[in-house]
């Protein structure tokens, strides 16, 4: 009984104390948050020489060879930012962490990240930023290179680089009615992976389908299929005119293998993420040097563009045995888009994470020298920055096995509109 | 007094916890929100395969389950996914609820199959999941999933704002700090628990009928109805635990309940000690923080490469270090750290008798209450070799 008293009266005062060190004003409410050495407000991730910025990627999972490109070229990029004297008279610190594709690994390292960076340069991986993007809009924090998925565009903290899937899907569709000669009533088929990628290419395949009078004959997949003879099968049984591949450079091979030995002769077209250059080498090498479009929002690594060849430059200096691929340009192309932002917040006067976010949002009118096709809006985030696709061949002789065609926006990809 | 002696590592873990929140920054609090919603998960499993000696690999369902019940429950009506908008507390209570009728409804089939069966059988309720959860687009989101709203009870939110500022001896309180208690608060509660149910007449009945059915029905014990109520509290467990990920992730998709899940729950129960429920505590900590924080500071220790850069990395270590774990547990600790930790104490108050002193503390062995854990006898499901260490 005494006990129980001791025990109750201990609780109590301990629960006093914890009430007494409570508060609920904030010292810092009328504050205008930590001084900076001068007329510029910094904020985390920056001090007096420094600014970081944060990547998470996947250096040990399933995206592993591509991602390590994008560090390299990204430090490389840094490097020579610095080397010209950095971003707002601050070196550029490039933080890498590997969350190996793993959800809760992508957010305990974001929590740990998130408040010594200024931005997040990259936040690889479907689950992966699905994860973070909304813990990263809570902090006000920028974020990008998550891949092209339509439903980002709700998050007004992320910049795409390019369009979206479902804008390039749709341009297909116009270029095989427009340039290809598909006709009216003629089957499209769309193999895809189920998730963010996958799905949004099928919803912009089907929009330009139903405008453009075609039928879109879906064949949904995983990641770890890797044998396409069924989907194959039931494409050449559609009688499909052409088809639409959202998935892996595996499926691509195996896709275009057995269309090739059943004698179909058809376009297959992809995404950025759908082509590796090793496949020409591989049996499927003749079908896709015959049949393959790639439709990117970034431009192939072989492009003459200037902003491509300064990538490429830049790349083949860092790591002169690299694979050669489109992460080359699109990771260039990220690290010009930030460090606009950036320096853009420097000007307003506010780097802050927030100002990160705001300059980017500012950004009208921005011209990559042709590493992305047109120029860039911002300003609204419901809708991707521009609407122009690349449209490129494989090539046996050109590096990064892609050859540049053209530029392409049709009337199904300018019209698409996002739920 | 022997009470005190008793208690005191406990009393004093569970004041450390308390102030750590104090201390630690986000990375710290955000891998313990998810160990202690581990901790949850693994004492249910503990409860189904050490106590009850059934195989489970379906607890990545019941997880999910609770997980999603919960983001529906408390979801915006008129939000993008269904959500009924009832007040949180609600929805966590109904999480544990419906993932108990759901093993409910699991139990005929529980009930009859055994060991190895009975797993084969559970995994199928994985796959079961995701196809739901993949294709059940209004409710769950599809492959993206859902975001989950953060848990409040009136007047006070457990995220960053309502009330936006909140200080604790000059640390200020934002989601992280707050959700810890809650946290800690349900897995103290599930560990007591779950303690005095398998001290109690129920985890006794369990036992008999995971060491003998034959035994434990001459015994009067109900076996299917025991079998039936190992799988509902586990069950509960699980959905518990769901609901706690879920508000520690902020977003629930598919991907984070795969069958991955599933096995790290049964290594954490391993390498803790069947049936132990501060085994399970410490299993679920160690495989929940282990690749978290080698992830983190990988880059400090020296004889790690940078990742990406084909050397030894931080996640093959973190892989490698499990597998070392297991088989070390299996091989050298009967009852895994539970067991180990029971030995230590044992050889203690031995030795202290040997020297002549008076027995400060009387016998530990035969302690009926459970609260020193005994060394779980090995259930069915275990190897019987390691009996020989």
């Amino acid at each position: 009984m005494r006990n129980g008293t001791r025990t109750t009266l201990a609780i109590a005062g301990c629960c006093i104390v914890a009430l007494a060190a409570c508060s609920t004003k904030d010292p810092n409410a009328s504050g205008n948050g930590s001084g900076g050495q001068s007329d510029v407000k910094a904020g985390a991730g920056v001090t007096d020489d420094a600014i970081t910025v944060g990547m998470l990627t996947d250096l040990s999972g399933p995206f592993a060879a591509g991602a390590a490109v994008q560090v390299a070229e990204t430090k490389a990029y840094y490097a020579q930012v610095n080397k010209d004297g950095g971003v707002c008279d601050r070196q550029v610190k490039v933080d890498v962490q590997d969350h190996g594709y793993d959800p809760q690994k992508a957010v305990t390292l974001y929590r740990s990240m998130a408040p010594n960076v200024l931005a997040l340069q990259q936040v690889l991986g479907g689950p992966t930023s699905a994860a973070v993007l909304p813990l990263a809009q809570a902090d006000h924090l920028y974020l990008g290179g998550f891949g092209w998925a339509g439903n980002s565009l709700k998050y007004d903290n992320a910049q795409i680089p390019g369009t979206t899937y479902s804008v390039e899907a749709a341009n297909a569709i116009d270029y095989l009615v427009d340039e290809l000669g598909v006709k009216k009533g003629d089957k499209v088929g769309v193999v895809y992976f189920t998730g963010d990628y996958g799905n949004d290419s099928l919803a912009g395949a089907e929009y330009a389908a139903e405008k453009r009078g075609l039928k879109i004959v879906p064949q949904e997949i995983t990641p770890k299929d890797t044998d396409m003879s069924a989907q194959a099968s039931a494409l050449k049984k559609a009688g499909a005119s052409a088809v639409i591949l959202a998935a892996a450079p595996p499926q691509l091979a195996s896709l275009a293998g057995v269309l090739a030995s059943q004698k179909v002769n058809v376009p297959v077209i992809g995404h950025a993420p759908t082509f590796n250059p090793a496949l020409l080498d591989s049996p499927a090498g003749p079908a896709l040097l015959k049949n393959y479009y790639a439709f990117t929002s970034t431009a192939p690594y072989s492009s003459d563009e200037p902003g491509v060849k300064k990538a490429v430059d830049l790349y083949e200096a860092a790591a002169p045995k690299g694979a050669k691929g489109f992460e080359v340009p699109l990771a260039y192309a990220q690290a010009e888009l930030l460090t606009d932002a950036m320096k853009g917040a420097c000007e307003a006067g506010n780097l802050t994470p927030e100002g990160v976010v705001e300059a980017m949002r500012k950004t009208s009118d921005l011209d990559l020298d042709g590493l992305l096709t047109t120029s860039l809006d911002y300003t609204d985030p419901s809708q991707p920055p521009t609407r122009t696709v690349f449209v490129s061949r494989a090539d046996a002789d050109t590096p990064g096995g892609l050859k540049l065609g053209e530029t392409f926006e049709g009337p199904s990809g300018k019209g698409y509109t996002f739920k | 007094m022997s009470d005190l002696i008793r208690r005191g590592p406990m009393v004093l873990g569970l004041l450390v916890a308390l102030a750590l929140p104090l201390l630690l920054d986000d990375f710290w609090l955000q891998t313990g929100l998810f160990a202690m919603a581990s901790v949850v998960g693994a004492i249910g499993l503990t409860l189904l395969v050490g106590v009850a000696g059934q195989l489970s690999l379906g607890h990545a369902f019941f997880a999910a389950l609770g997980a999603y019940t919960y983001a529906w429950t408390v979801g915006d009506p008129a939000g993008q996914e269904a959500g009924l908008g009832l007040p949180p507390l609600v929805a966590l209570v109904l999480a544990g609820v419906v993932s108990a009728v759901v093993g409910g409804l699991f139990s005929p089939i529980s009930g009859r199959l055994r060991g190895i069966y009975l797993g084969l059988a559970t995994i199928g309720l994985v796959f079961l999941a995701r196809h739901l959860m993949v294709n059940l687009e209004a409710l769950t989101g599809g492959f993206n999933g859902r975001t989950v709203e953060p848990f409040s009870v009136p007047g006070f939110s457990f995220s960053n704002a309502a009330p936006d500022y909140l200080a604790v001896a000059g640390v200020q309180f934002e989601g992280l700090h707050r959700l810890w208690y809650l946290f800690l608060g349900i897995a103290v509660l599930s560990a007591w628990l779950g303690r005095n149910l398998r001290a109690g007449r129920t985890g006794r009945a369990l036992a008999n009928v995971r060491d003998s059915e034959v035994a434990a029905a001459a015994m009067g014990v109900n076996v299917a109805r025991a079998k039936a109520t190992a799988f509902v509290i586990s069950s509960a467990y699980a959905g518990i635990a769901g609901a706690l990920m879920a508000l520690a992730y902020g977003r629930i998709a598919p991907d984070l309940f795969g069958i991955q899940l599933s096995i790290d729950f049964l290594v954490m129960i391993v390498l803790g000690g069947l049936g132990s429920i501060a085994g399970a505590t410490a299993g679920a900590v160690f495989v929940v923080a282990l690749p978290l924080v080698l992830a983190q500071y990988s880059s400090q220790l020296p004889f790690l490469a940078a990742p990406g850069s084909g050397g030894l990395d931080a996640a093959t270590l973190a892989r490698l270090l499990y597998g070392a774990a297991i088989i070390a547990v299996l091989l050298f600790l009967r009852g895994g750290l539970a067991g180990a930790a029971s030995r230590i104490r044992h050889r203690r108050s031995a030795h202290q008798r040997g020297t002549g002193g008076p027995p400060l503390v009387p016998t530990p062995s035969p302690d009926p209450s459970g609260a020193t854990e005994p060394p779980p006898s090995q259930p069915a499901v275990s190897t019987r070799s390691e009996e020989k260490s």
